[in-house]
């Protein structure tokens, strides 16, 4: 998976939640991206969701994909390389 | 004695198979007057409600009138669940303006209609979808699977999609196919004000601290779609439909939490409205404020 592909994704984690004063640089790729990782809440999730599907035409479809997906920036952009249109 | 079950359903069915609507009223005094000496506790609970509703002591006029208003809605539910077009859209009598939810979809964010356990709901549903709205039901999986069932058949037939969700997931993953259906920009339908759920805030409703479901607040900030309070009470000898002004809830990453409180204190504020004016047809038929529901976790965002 290319590494541009991660900082799209990054940048896409930072715009989507409104994250203000962090640049995609500051997100470990493989940290976990709830609870201690990057600290992001369940709202989040159900936002990340609209923005993959909005920005990258990907569609999550339950909660037992979501759970895989959202485990870290790596696991997204996996899934996104995986199943994009 | 459950009010809702597989076997209560048969017979209202029965029932209206056999009898014309205009002897539904008679009938349903009949059996509301039935249900109201039989089960004390469910009629203690209503009462309680009641007093907290209208801030009224004597309110057993109001009881009464609840149990003849739910059977004759309950007989009105299995019969529209035969009807379809002009004949549906009969029982249909006074209608708010729609442009809430038309300015919603037209804006391409879907919509989320939350309604409380008030008068017959499940019209409103059925009504939107024999319309052409693409609608969607997000609900809890009933104890009897009769019933689950019944509401599966009808609801498929006219292509009303169904989300369950469950009651102990404390993941808001567990939402998942709801966001993705405000994503298609499809309808949302959920009941809004009864406890069940994982996720509640504490509300300020009627004077009372409330456990209120956020799923729908969840789904507004993830989605950008609007929640939009709808009412479907009896008048007369038709249901009103009554759709209220559109609920955005808007927030970043670290404002969650208040702009889901901002948000439902406004959903609980409409609700509070409409039940004022509909009292006997806000069907909790248990101590709303009783704490004998299904245990809960109040959590924080």
């Amino acid at each position: 998976m290319s590494e541009a592909l991660i900082q799209k994704v990054k940048q896409m984690i930072i715009e989507s939640l409104r994250i203000e004063g962090m640049s995609p640089e500051e997100i470990e790729t493989d940290a976990p991206l709830f609870g201690e990782g990057l600290g992001l809440d369940s709202i989040d999730a159900l936002q990340l969701v609209v923005a993959m599907e909005k920005d990258f035409g990907v569609v999550v479809p339950d909660a037992a994909t979501g759970t895989k997906v959202f485990a870290s920036v790596r696991s997204m952009a996996d899934y996104i390389a995986e199943h994009k249109k | 004695m459950a009010l809702y079950s597989g076997i209560n359903l048969f017979l209202i069915n029965l029932f209206t198979i056999m009898v014309p609507r205009r002897l539904f009223p008679p009938a349903a005094f009949v059996w509301g007057m039935l249900f109201y000496l039989l089960l004390g506790e469910k009629r203690r609970g209503f009462r309680a409600n009641m007093r907290a509703v209208t801030g009224r002591s004597d309110v057993e006029g109001l009881v009464v009138s609840a149990y003849y208003k739910y059977a004759r809605n309950w007989c009105d539910v299995m019969l529209m669940m035969r009807l379809a077009g002009p004949r549906l859209q009969a029982l249909i009598g006074r209608r708010s303006t729609q442009e809430p939810l038309d300015d919603a979809l037209a804006a391409g964010t879907g919509a989320i209609l939350v309604s409380p356990h008030l008068g017959n709901w499940e019209l409103g549903g059925l009504g939107l979808a024999d319309l052409g709205y693409k609608i969607n039901v997000l609900t809890f999986r009933e104890p009897d699977e009769k019933v689950n069932e019944l509401r599966e058949k009808v609801r498929g037939e006219r292509s009303i999609g169904f989300i369950y969700v469950d009651r102990d997931d404390t993941s808001p993953l567990a939402i998942i196919e709801a966001v993705n259906a405000l994503r298609r920009n499809e309808v949302l339908c959920l009941l809004g004000e009864r406890d069940g759920s994982s996720h509640t805030i504490a509300i300020d409703f009627f004077g009372r601290s409330t456990p209120f479901p956020v799923g729908a607040a969840y789904l507004s900030l993830a989605s950008g779609a609007p929640i939009i309070p709808v009412f479907v009470p009896l008048e007369g000898d038709t249901y009103a439909t009554l759709m209220d002004g559109p609920i955005y809830i808007e927030g970043g990453h670290g404002e969650h939490g208040q702009a889901i409180r901002s948000g439902m204190e406004r959903l609980a504020a409409v609700f509070e409205r409409y039940i004022g004016q509909y009292p006997d047809q806000w069907y909790n038929f248990f101590d709303f404020w009783g704490g004998d529901q299904p245990a809960a976790k109040t959590r924080r965002i």
